[in-house]
């Protein structure tokens, strides 16, 4: 094979699959022979399905010969992080509460991109119901970073960061509802998208944070991200929160945002004596990259930044205590054996099942809503949350974009911050402020540091500019190779 | 915003159904009152007037158009994923009067 | 010592639309077998989302606007959080803060009962307790979990056990006009929770005993026997202990219908803590002042009005509300008097459909068929009658024939002899008969003038009963006049 499969884009793949240069199964038992080969080590999946593959992609071969017509994605190796459900397929949310739970219904988005003919490649490793920042939460095992496997590859999607790190599948889909595409993405040197809150529907993901969960793409190209986002986006009659306005044609649109006279916002919170060094001297090369373009820098303050944590670290387990309520072995999932009463069963299954990063985020929520306390936390939170959506709105009408690193620190290594919860929240303080806001933001890789460990950065756009975002990242793709670099395994 | 204890922790572990080993209670109570100490800066903010966020979205009256039933299971398709059942219906414990 | 109950309704009402209220499963449930009417959203599964069902909404808005209520411009769902198996999220979707109608009434008997919210929600699973292979369990059927359920909730304005029933018939009376629920309560489409608590004036002060909601009331009259009993409790376990109501001594007691007794109902944990916040899966709904007057005006006649409206017409208050109980029974009348234009005529034929036709479709245990009424029968009737062709009780006969066969009145009384004869000339003959036939009966007259019953009988019964009894009497008198 004289073409490197995981350098190209979904569309060049598809003109070879047109031409009859590379076929779907090729395409296909690349990836599948790299995740037999490193994903042991790795342990990106909780659960790899190359028979599933294998039979999809005859199906497509079966196609192609009988010149049926195929889908924008054809052959598409995708991996799903498995908060996504997929029907007849084991979904478990890298939680043991689920563990043999085999949906008889599939997450909307997902569907949509197997609509198109991509193919399923096995589920990702995440933490808990994407409850964390670094996917040693999960209940089944810790992902390794790529880039160095005696550490983290971020999270909470870090299954599939990784696994498009070490090209064991084209694109992978994942969530982000406090910054678990962004921050896994760039500890893995990739990129990911998290689009506006309601441009992509969330009916069939195991729900975190209701007002937060935003479904995404991580890939190694912003082109694909494009394509990928405009397949998955747009109204669901299935999901109330999910936007009504029109999808655009994105990656008809790579070019559509000019550099010269882009005025870039700098926020200064969030580069502040938290961040790494070497992290800001790459997202600041990353800026004067754009700069050289003629792109103007513009610092500007977003003074509730630092405040976002709290906020986030408020409202969200308020509505994740909500949201796992459901999880009680009943009607669904693994129950507690040997119980007295059917209330011995709540109790039983919750305390054995639950992992304990769901076990502390729904004892907050729950505490934060209790009776006395709603004022306080509750709608204090949410009223702070206004200020932030405001300060960003403020921003725009001065700015085009705004860029800033995603993560204060490159990968730790894996156990550093597991028994400290609240340095694993603070590390958050880049990310959570967009979800707040619900705005968009894209994760780009812009370099490595000392330890050759990947460093990114983010360009949050206005509500609905997605656009605009892959655009600018396309730019910045043609204009670096970081998003060409791959670890070595 | 008052002190969380390990009562505090018992309390609330018996609101959300789970199960907590005594060494479990006096983790969770030293990990959340460090959290909410942190979370406390809220209190602090000027937020006179403010109205309160509860959807980022300007969606409004966002209705029911999939057609009836398109998303409705068989019964089969129910009983299979869960732990116990019988005759159609799903069995659990008997359940203590509300 | 004077006592005073004071009673508060809390009513669930189950709407009958197509789909439930946050998914497209069948909303009907009634001798369904058990989860088949389900799917992710209403079983609770991971992912599953809810999205509201705009005609339940409406409908919710409709019982409000009947009950004089202000439609909330924008409002929204709530979570409820609460374990229980029939209950599959762990929460239920609600209305708290803003509830879709408030601030309105329902007038009783010239009593206002004031409405304080009608607001929409969803209905939880059922639950039967049984036995499996020796052992205790719950089955748990998912069919009715997410119907559309609208609460109705009455300030606490009842001050007797018979208002709460009158209050609860209205309510029911008035839902059924609407056509949005069935409104049963031994089916459940009804349910009704009384809060009762008693003001006790004495000549040492006023004191008020604490609440107490009752639940698990499966019929009117239970309704009813429960509240005459907590009003007997309440009175003297106040006597006996002289606890007053607080903010936090509201107790909830089940109604045994078989022991005719209210129980104490275990609490969870205390006073339940259902830590409600906006429900972030439902953006508000708003109605608009147009979709407000939209909606007004779908609906249709209200119970009230309707009666008025037949007092008004000269007909008494207790026939009005007769004819009133159903839509289609007083769209039945409506259509009998639709071309008749004095109002004695639509008087006699009210009192024809509440007497003949009634005793009828009651003995057969049917409702009113519209497509049986015919308003030509009751224009012939009339006129027959005006004429002397039949007689008051004849017509009854007549009327509910034509209502079975469809056939016209005057067709009906030929075939069947019921020509009324007004003929003097004909009466006279028979008249002429029966006083020669009958010497002794005539001598018990020319004795007791009121004798005259027999001879008239006798009149009647040789006319094959076809003969004018006033006409008939008449000539008696004058033959029998020496």
């Amino acid at each position: 094979m004289s073409v490197e499969i995981w350098k190209l884009t979904i569309s060049e793949i598809q003109s070879l699959l047109t031409k009859g240069e590379l076929t779907p199964t090729q395409y296909l038992n690349y990836y599948l022979s790299r995740i037999e080969k490193f994903d042991c080590q790795l342990q990106a999946f909780i659960t790899p399905t190359p028979d599933l593959a294998r039979n999809w992609v005859e199906k497509i071969e079966t196609k192609l010969k009988n010149s049926l017509p195929l889908g924008k994605l054809t052959g598409l190796p995708l991996a799903v992080k498995d908060i996504f459900l997929t029907e007849g397929v084991q979904s478990t949310a890298g939680s043991q509460i689920l563990k043999g739970f085999i949906p008889p219904y599939s997450s909307t988005v997902y569907q949509r991109l197997i609509d198109e003919d991509a193919i399923l490649v096995g589920k990702t490793n995440t933490d808990p119901f994407a409850f964390g920042a670094s996917t040693e939460n999960s209940g089944y095992f810790p992902t390794k970073n790529p880039w160095d496997v005696t550490r983290i590859p971020g999270g909470s999607s870090g299954g599939s960061a990784a696994a498009i790190a070490a090209q064991l599948a084209h694109v992978a889909l994942g969530t982000d509802t406090g910054g678990s595409i962004r921050q896994p993405a760039s500890m893995c040197g990739i990129s990911g998208i998290k689009p506006t809150y309601g441009r992509n529907s969330r009916y069939g993901i195991t729900a975190m944070a209701s007002s937060f969960d935003c479904p995404g793409a991580l890939a190694r190209h912003v082109t694909d991200l494009a394509l990928v986002t405009e397949i998955m986006a747009g109204n669901d009659p299935l999901d109330a929160t999910s936007s009504n306005l029109p999808v655009p044609a994105y990656s008809q649109m790579l070019n559509s945002t000019p550099l010269q006279g882009l005025k870039i916002g700098i926020p200064k919170e969030y580069f502040g004596e938290g961040i790494d060094s070497e992290v800001k001297t790459q997202v600041m090369a990353a800026s004067e990259l754009f700069q050289k373009q003629g792109a103007i820098l513009s610092d500007i303050s977003l003074p509730s930044t630092s405040l976002g944590i709290d906020v986030y670290y408020t409202l969200v387990p308020c509505e994740i205590s909500a949201n796992m309520a459901r999880y009680d072995g009943v009607r669904f999932g693994q129950t507690a054996q040997n119980t007295t009463n059917l209330i011995d069963t709540y109790f039983q299954t919750r305390g054995q099942f639950l992992e304990p990063e769901l076990k502390r985020r729904i004892l907050i929520g729950t505490y934060a809503l209790s009776s006395g306390y709603y004022d306080a936390y509750y709608i204090k939170a949410s009223q702070i949350r206004t200020l932030i959506k405001q300060e960003f709105e403020n921003a725009f009408n001065s700015v085009d974009v705004i860029l800033a690193p995603v993560a204060p620190t490159t990968a730790w290594p894996l156990g550093q911050k597991v028994n400290d919860p609240l340095a694993m929240y603070l590390a958050d303080v880049n990310t959570v402020c967009v979800n707040v806001a619900g705005l968009p933001a894209l994760a780009l890789p812009c370099g490595f540091d000392s330890q050759s460990l990947p460093i990114g950065f983010q360009l949050i756009g206005n509500y609905f500019e997605e656009a605009k975002l892959f655009s600018l990242g396309h730019q910045f793709q043609q204009l670096t190779d970081y998003h060409l670099q791959v670890p070595k395994l | 915003m008052s002190q969380i204890t390990t009562a505090t922790i018992a309390h609330i572990a018996k609101l959300a159904r789970i199960n907590l080993t005594p060494e479990e209670t006096e983790t969770y109570a030293g990990q959340l009152a460090t959290v909410m100490e942190h979370v406390a800066r809220i209190n602090n903010v000027d937020t006179t007037a403010v109205t309160p966020t509860f959807q980022v979205t300007n969606n409004r009256s966002s209705f029911q158009t999939a057609p009836v039933s398109s998303q409705t299971l068989s019964s089969q398709k129910v009983l299979k994923n869960a732990p116990r059942h019988h005759d159609n219906y799903i069995v659990t414990q008997p359940s203590i009067t509300k | 010592m004077k006592v005073t109950p004071i009673i508060g309704l809390e009513v669930h009402v189950e709407l009958r639309t197509k789909s439930k209220m946050f998914c497209g499963c069948p909303a009907d449930h009634f001798h369904v077998e058990p989860n088949t009417h389900t799917c992710p959203v209403c079983l609770g599964y991971p992912g599953a989302l809810p999205v509201p069902n705009k005609t339940a909404l409406d409908w919710c808005a409709k019982i409000g606007l009947a009950l004089n209520c202000s439609i909330n411009p924008e409002s929204f769902f709530e979570r409820k959080n609460y374990f229980y198996p029939d209950l599959p999220k762990g929460y239920q979707i609600t209305q708290l803060q803003k509830p879709l109608a408030i601030n309105g009434f329902l007038e009783i008997e010239g009593h206002i009962i004031r409405i304080n919210r009608a607001h929409m929600e969803e209905d939880t699973g059922k639950s039967v307790h049984t036995t499996l292979n020796g052992q205790e369990v719950t089955l748990l059927d998912y069919n009715r979990s997410g119907v559309p359920l609208v609460e109705i909730v009455s300030e606490p304005d009842l001050t007797s056990s018979q208002e709460a029933k009158t209050y609860l018939t209205s309510l029911q009376q008035l839902i059924r006009y609407l056509e949005v629920s069935d409104a049963d309560i031994e089916k459940g489409s009804m349910r009704c929770e009384p809060t009762i608590n008693l003001k006790i004036e004495t000549n040492t002060g006023t004191f008020y005993t604490p609440l107490v909601e009752v639940k698990n009331v499966a019929s009117l009259t239970g309704v009813m026997v429960a509240i005459n009993f907590e009003i007997n409790r309440q009175l003297t376990q106040w006597q006996e202990t002289g606890v007053v109501k607080s903010d936090s001594n509201k107790t909830t007691r089940g109604w045994d219908a078989d022991r005719q007794l209210t129980f104490l109902q275990r609490e969870k944990e205390g006073s339940a803590d259902y830590r409600y916040f906006p429900e972030p899966d439902i953006p508000p709904f708003t109605y608009s002042p147009s979709e407000v007057v939209s909606l007004k005006s779908t609906i249709p006649e209200l119970p009230q009005q309707v009666v008025q409206r037949y007092v008004q017409l000269g007909l008494p208050a207790a026939d009005a509300q007769i004819l009133s109980k159903t839509k289609d029974f007083s769209a039945g009348y409506e259509k009998y008097i639709d071309k008749l234009t004095e109002s004695k005529d639509k008087k006699t034929i009210a009192n024809l459909y509440l007497g003949a036709l009634s005793e009828y479709l009651n003995l057969e245990a049917i409702d009113i068929d519209l497509s049986k009424v015919n308003p030509q029968h009751s224009m012939s009737i009339v006129q027959a009658l005006s004429q002397n062709q039949i007689s008051s009780t004849t017509a009854k006969l007549i009327f509910v024939e034509s209502y079975k066969t469809g056939q016209d009145p005057l067709v009906i009384a030929k075939n069947q002899n019921l020509l009324q004869v007004s003929d003097t000339n004909q009466i006279e003959e028979f008249v002429k008969m029966v006083i020669k036939e009958n010497p002794k009966a005539v001598d018990d007259y020319r004795k007791n003038p009121s004798a005259i019953g027999f001879l008239l009988g006798q009149v009647m019964k040789v006319s094959g009963g076809s003969a004018n009894p006033a006409v008939a009497k008449d000539l008696l008198e004058k033959y029998l006049t020496p």
